[in-house]
């Protein structure tokens, strides 16, 4: 290895080094201060900006090094008259270098993250976080979002149960536990001020936390097309996955309010919130057989049937030839 | 001395270098094939190479069109398309205002057309089909007629694809599930969804039966002399990609198999129980007795094909740069071998990371991390292969010729699209980029940025051998300039949205989400980008068909380079490619600058050692 070789391996080497000290520096310092993303509403984006950001370092510093190596290159070896290109064909111990620089970072960001997957997708609220436990069931549909509470005997699939379309209210600081299903096709739930996402799947029943921590109502103002700020009192749901063609409608809004107003919404008392015309609308929850009674009879029937195969085992058709004959049953 | 008179002094080889399938020589120099054997039902691989390229372009720009009405919606919503487009539109669809059904079919359509039409047939069917038989010395394809039959595999896929555009229900039947096609809105689309999944299966079938034949004729044609690793990185990519579509490319076609049947013969491989199905035609059937199947299942059958499909779409491209870059850097490719083996190890980890497509869908989250973990270490050949690059351009002698510059640009925009990976990679991260711009900007830094740009300098590069003639450079210049800026500002602010929260596959986001309405005037900065590369590419293709009749004469070896199909192989080529006898390969792919050389600074792979001289190492 010539010494220009080593120099110049160790001025490639000196700069990732540099930039992923300066980046661990910065990771803990402030939350977002490109405003890159919307703003952090939970407690885990939190951690999950830090991470974005460690990577934004890192690939800001190797983008501008391997950028500027090449246009530094194109200037420096362009063809000159009578100057002859160097014949070589590779040099391993530089190569090993540039081989085991990137496969470290790459280990260490990968192992780096796993705890933080691990916490956020854990079906069950993980251990260590505290704070007031609120189930709910998510239904989605083309193209609504239902959410359903247990009503005042704490169980799913009961008479009591409470349900409205389009509101999803939780108390602030606690942690909502929900179980999300479909009844038709893919869609995403996807809670972008909280950078969180998990698809709505037809035929699984899949297990989600999330932790609030700032009043929807306490939401920093957003630039509209024309640069107006706007102020909104609750964060988006947004359905992050393509599901027909009105897609693009299937949005939910999140409510984070005090733990007073939500142990009144949750009896099925009103609560006020903006209605983005200056005034207020009241949202409240729903008995949940009153969908039957409006007249919506299949989409409510194939709902309780998935409650049936959840709490009370398999579907019972008896028709299908492999059915239990009448009398065997139980 | 010139390049084809060493090959033909080189030792002869005539009496044992014929393949098996061509034992006719220059017979057919003797009698010219009719119009229809020479241009339609044409058994030689560089007609059905030509084949390939002339049909890709002109689909680019169907899938172009379809992408300018997405951006249009985007950037101007709810107002009609103006200008030719527009009134292209309402010929055809009878509305030039985008609604649901044309936003979605048009870009459901979009990424199928450049997916299977225009990406795979471009790098892999044409200059796959061109280069290998003239780069490693072989008269032909090992099956001359499979190779026919896999160009003409595409035809019955081009005619469902369109079709399935234009069903008597209109939009609301054309295939509108995304290039992805998940159940159950696969299941329950309309009729154009079927012909989709067809056309898909024979778009499958023509890539099987062409991956097939370079495997073969990789394998037992190399010509007198040419080791595996004398073989120029294209004819490497070329053929680990093949290894690639030959495993993949079933899968795909039995998941489109199953779907159909799913669609049409009331199975249920991907639909569970206790639907409600018809919703959105407000039928509101219940179908509780129906079902069993499992929708995830289907993401895994299709992403098991597509994600390796992806490395299908760009290590050909990653071949034709190397080559391209030694030719014009004067110099060998720096690392040849690890360029291999990194291509190999793309190639293999490829099998093992299509989970990282479905962190989100309701996987296992433990298997999600195996994933991640897969997905981080397959950026790592990548970085090998860029720093190689890099390396080959330290101490060389660059020319600034119009394929290097695309080269070039490759280089630069597939180090964009390698890094904007690791932010998917990272499954916390993944979170919330999953299903926004951010991964619309990443996949066309890899597939424009990275695929497309070497396929420009692939087409540029060996335009002269193909038609004897040069593109025109003048052209070429501004192409490249206009492509590369009017590129960048479509889509580098695509990341900006996309970890703005921007989701993708929405007709009108601004409407319900006031966070997405601030975004609107990026959004109609990136529909100008748009629309100025789709008239960019207008000056290609003007050129290319231009430069096939009227383009300057090209000499034997115009660039200097060492492979055979320069140094041997005379232009136009013949059919059989070569003279009487095959040419000799004595050493690798690269040796620019070499001493050996004397005053010349290349050193053809054909050309003998002078007598006495130690064997090359290379």
């Amino acid at each position: 290895m010539s010494p220009s070789i080593r120099t110049r391996a160790a001025r490639l080497l000196a700069l990732p080094a540099l930039l992923a000290a300066a980046s661990l520096l910065t990771a803990g310092c402030s939350g977002d201060p490109l405003h890159l993303m919307p703003e952090a509403a939970s407690h885990e984006a939190h951690q999950v900006d830090e991470l974005t950001y460690l990577i934004v370092w890192l690939t800001i510093g190797t983008f501008v090094l391997v950028q500027a190596v090449l246009l530094w290159f194109l200037w420096a070896y362009r063809a000159k008259p009578g100057v002859r290109a160097s014949h070589t064909h590779g040099n391993h111990a530089v190569e090993m270098v540039w081989t085991i620089t990137p496969a470290a970072i790459l280990v260490f960001l990968a192992v780096y993250q796993m705890g933080l997957w691990s916490k956020m997708k854990s079906t069950e609220v993980p251990q260590g976080i505290e704070g007031r436990k609120v189930p709910v069931q998510i239904m989605a549909r083309q193209f609504e979002w239902y959410f359903r509470y247990p009503g005042a005997d704490g169980q799913f699939a009961t008479a009591d149960d409470l349900v409205r379309q389009g509101d999803l209210v939780v108390p602030v600081n606690a942690v909502c536990h929900a179980e999300l299903r479909s009844l038709d096709v893919i869609h995403s739930f996807y809670l972008p001020h909280f950078r969180f996402k998990q698809d709505a799947v037809p035929g699984l029943q899949t297990k989600l936390w999330f932790r609030p921590v700032k009043l929807s109502a306490d939401r920093e103002p957003v630039k509209d097309r024309l640069g107006r700020l706007v102020k909104l009192d609750y964060w988006d749901i947004v359905c992050a996955e393509l599901c027909g063609n009105s897609h693009t409608y299937m949005a939910a809004r999140l409510y984070v309010v005090s733990d007073a107003d939500f142990d009144r919404y949750a009896k099925g008392e009103a609560i006020q919130v903006d209605d983005q015309k200056g005034g207020k609308r009241a949202i409240q929850l729903a008995k949940w057989d009153a969908g039957a009674k409006r007249g919506e009879g299949a989409f409510w029937t194939a709902w309780s049937h998935q409650d049936d195969q959840t709490v009370k085992g398999p579907p019972k058709n008896p028709k299908h030839p492999f059915a239990a004959k009448a009398g065997e049953e139980e | 001395m010139s390049a084809p008179s060493a090959a033909l002094q080189s030792h002869d080889h005539g009496a044992h270098d014929h393949g098996t399938a061509h034992d006719h020589g220059t017979a057919h120099e003797h009698h010219e094939p009719g119009f229809f054997r020479k241009y339609i039902w044409s058994h030689d691989h560089k007609m059905i190479g030509k084949q390939f390229l002339v049909t890709s372009l002109l689909w680019l720009f169907v899938g172009g069109g379809l992408a300018l009405i997405v951006r249009w919606q985007l950037g101007w919503p709810g107002e009609p398309i103006p200008g030719p487009l527009g009134a292209l539109v309402k010929a055809l669809w009878g509305t030039d205002l985008v609604d649901g059904n044309l936003y979605n079919m048009a870009f459901t359509m979009h990424a199928s057309v450049m997916i299977f039409f225009v990406i795979i047939p471009m790098l892999v069917g044409a200059f796959g089909n061109f280069c290998i038989p003239l780069l490693i010395g072989a008269r032909d394809m090992a099956f001359p007629f499979l190779n026919a039959l896999s160009y003409w595999f595409m035809w019955p896929a081009f005619i469902l694809l369109t079709w399935s555009m234009f069903l008597p229900g209109g939009t609301g039947d054309a295939p509108a599930a995304g290039w992805t096609s998940y159940p159950p809105l696969s299941a329950i689309a309309g009729d154009g969804q079927s012909l989709w999944s067809l056309g898909v299966f024979f778009a499958g079938g023509s890539s099987i039966m062409g991956a097939i034949n370079y495997i073969t004729t990789i394998v037992t044609m190399r010509g007198p002399g040419m080791k595996f690793f004398r073989m120029p990185l294209t004819v490497w990519a070329i053929f680990i990609t093949s290894v690639l579509t030959f495993l993949a490319t079933p899968v795909v076609g039995s998941a489109q198999i199953l779907l159909t049947m799913d669609r049409l013969f009331g199975s249920s491989f991907f639909i569970p129980t206790g639907l409600l199905e018809g919703n959105a035609l407000g039928v509101g059937k219940h179908t509780a007795h129906g079902g069993g199947g499992s929708v995830v299942l289907y993401q895994h059958l299709f992403w098991f094909y597509s994600h390796p499909a992806v490395y299908i779409m760009i290590l050909p491209a990653m071949g034709f740069v190397s080559d391209v870059l030694a030719v014009f850097s004067r110099k060998p490719i720096f690392g040849y071998r690890p360029m291999v083996y990194s291509i190999s190890g793309i190639a293999g980890l490829g099998f093992i990371v299509w989970g990282h497509h479905m962190f989100q869908a309701g996987m296992n989250p433990a298997l999600g991390m195996t994933f991640m973990l897969s997905t981080m270490m397959i950026a790592l050949p990548s970085a090998i292969k860029t720093f190689n690059w890099l390396a080959t351009l330290w101490r060389g002698s660059i020319r600034f010729t119009v394929p290097m510059c695309f080269a070039l640009a490759f280089v630069s925009m597939f180090v964009i699209g390698g890094l904007s990976g690791i932010y998917m990679a990272s499954t916390p991260t993944d979170m919330h980029i999953h299903d926004t711009y951010f991964i619309v900007a990443h996949i066309h830094y890899v597939l424009f940025g990275g695929s497309l740009m070497g396929a420009f300098a692939a087409t540029y590069y060996w335009f002269p051998k193909m038609f004897g003639r040069h593109m025109n450079y003048g052209l070429g210049y501004l192409h490249f300039f206009l492509s590369l800026a009017s590129f960048n500002l479509t889509f580098w602010l695509m990341h900006v949205v996309g970890l703005g929260g921007m989701h993708r596959r929405t007709q009108n986001p601004y409407d319900k989400y006031v966070y997405i309405d601030g975004m609107l005037p990026a959004n109609r900065i990136m529909t100008i980008g748009a629309i100025v590369l789709g008239f960019t590419q207008l000056i290609f293709l003007f050129n290319f068909f231009r430069s096939m009749y009227r383009g300057k004469k090209a000499s034997q070896n115009p660039w200097d380079a060492n492979t055979l199909e320069w140094t041997a192989a005379p232009t136009p080529t013949p059919h059989g490619n070569f003279g009487p006898s095959l040419p000799v390969t004595h050493r690798g792919p690269y040796e620019y600058s070499s001493p050996e050389a004397g005053g010349r600074d290349w050193l053809p792979q054909n050309e003998a050692p002078p007598e006495g001289a130690p064997a090359a190492a290379h």
